[in-house]
């Protein structure tokens, strides 16, 4: 019954912020599959209804320790619900370390548009060490994996942050970042 | 295509989907890890029919021939880019054995893509939170991913009442350049993230209420244990392993065109 010990270092409300916006993120992941169909890349990773908001909005709100903690949970619910494993170094890079990455953003709250590149950033750097490990497993010579998993990532992740940062910028302006608190 | 159609897991009363989630990642790892073992092709094609009986046992079929037809792009690449440069490195001749290993690595990608897929699709999000919480995961994370995947559907149709509600209005969506398009996406994004702040206030009350928190050493209804089932799965994926192992030491294994010819 240690419950003020415990509500200290848990705070229910950021918790429950933390699992709906961990929902959302998924929701607008799944949502982007019905009504943008053509941006889906065939090995996986798409240009989404900037699916990526809801954590980058969250990291930026509660800090880069919420931030991470709930892209990692995101990468879990992720790959349980829509992900696409190939490999089994994926299951750790490609998921929860790469949207963990994510919540990076929250390291700098005080520039918030280069905490949204931060972070998108670190999840670039993720996919594409799990890209380089996979294309190199397959041992093509004369195919270089580390320019292939390099162009691979950004063709999408590139227009990913161009609307990440543009609707996040927009949010910012319309001050929806305190709200609530 | 409904929001549904969007998440994996169906739910199926067959004997995979009780195994213990713990068990069943122990077995994908040891087909993975025999299937790196083998480059020829026998082995690997009786990794591949080694799972069948699981899928249908499971009653998964649909899906899981879906998942594969996911992966042919990817294995079509790996294909053909081993045949190319088998091709250009023996001198721009192609011999059976190099057709052969070609086949035999599409193969060992095809393998790994089935065993993740059998898991993922015979693994409740429900299950897998409780393997998680009963290997010392944090509960707040066990907590968060369950709920978090319990309100997926939820949030998903209110974007979608949103969309409507917007287009209703007059909002174009599928109009003007790139940047435009963003733009006019805001005024669905502000009242979705509005809402979600509102529901994750209702979460929070909820929670409280329940006394979220309140005992530290928290009880399970449901406690997954071991069942004959685990155990002979455990079985299943332990000889399999040593059988690989052994194989790989102690046997020569011959090639399908040394058989042929």
């Amino acid at each position: 019954m240690n419950r003020t010990k415990f509500m200290s270092t848990i705070d229910t409300r950021i918790l429950a912020e933390a699992v709906i916006f961990i929902a959302l993120a998924n929701a607008l992941y799944i949502l982007s599959k019905i009504y943008v169909p053509f941006l889906r890349l065939p090995q996986g990773g798409s240009v989404t209804l900037a699916s990526m908001v809801p954590l980058l909005w969250f990291a930026l709100r509660r800090g880069p320790r919420w931030g991470v903690e709930a892209g990692v949970v995101y990468g879990l619910v992720h790959m349980v619900i829509s992900g696409e494993i190939y490999y089994p170094t994926q299951v750790l890079l490609d998921y929860p370390l790469a949207f963990g990455a994510l919540g990076l953003a929250g390291a700098l709250r005080k520039h918030p548009v280069l905490g949204v590149i931060f972070g998108i950033t670190g999840r670039f750097i993720c996919h594409f060490i799990s890209g380089v490990i996979f294309f190199g497993q397959w041992a093509w010579e004369g195919w270089h994996p580390i320019a292939y998993s390099a162009a691979y990532n950004a063709t999408y992740l590139v227009p990913e942050l161009v609307v990440s940062v543009t609707v996040v910028y927009i949010l910012l302006k319309r001050n929806l970042l305190e709200i609530y608190m | 295509m409904s929001v549904f159609d969007g998440l994996r897991f169906r739910r199926v009363a067959s004997p995979v989907h009780i195994l213990d989630p713990r068990i069943k990642f122990f077995y994908v790892c040891s087909i993975f890890v025999v299937a790196i073992l083998f480059p020829e092709i026998l082995p690997l094609i009786v990794l591949f029919l080694l799972q069948i009986p699981f899928v249908l046992i499971a009653r998964v079929q649909k899906e899981w021939i879906r998942s594969l037809r996911g992966a042919t792009f990817l294995a079509a690449i790996i294909f053909g880019s081993n045949i190319v440069f088998r091709f250009i490195y023996a001198g721009y001749t192609l011999i059976l054995p190099d057709l052969e290993f070609a086949l035999a690595m599409t193969l060992r990608f095809v393998v790994l893509v089935e065993a993740f897929s059998v898991f993922f699709l015979t693994t409740s999000p429900d299950h897998l939170g409780l393997a998680l919480e009963q290997s010392r995961v944090p509960y707040e994370f066990c907590f968060a991913f369950t709920t978090a995947v319990r309100f997926v559907p939820v949030l998903a149709d209110e974007a979608e009442t949103i969309m409507d509600a917007q287009k209703a209005r007059g909002l174009e969506l599928e109009k003007g350049n790139f940047l435009k398009r963003i733009r006019n996406y805001i005024p669905i994004l502000i009242p979705l993230i509005i809402s979600a702040i509102r529901r994750s206030l209702e979460l929070a009350e909820a929670m409280e209420s329940r006394a979220w928190g309140a005992i530290e050493k928290r009880t399970n209804l449901y406690v997954l244990k071991m069942k004959a089932g685990d155990y002979l799965l455990i079985a299943i994926s332990v000889s399999i392993l040593i059988l690989g192992i052994y194989l790989r030491l102690h046997a020569f294994i011959p090639s399908l065109s040394d058989l042929l010819l």
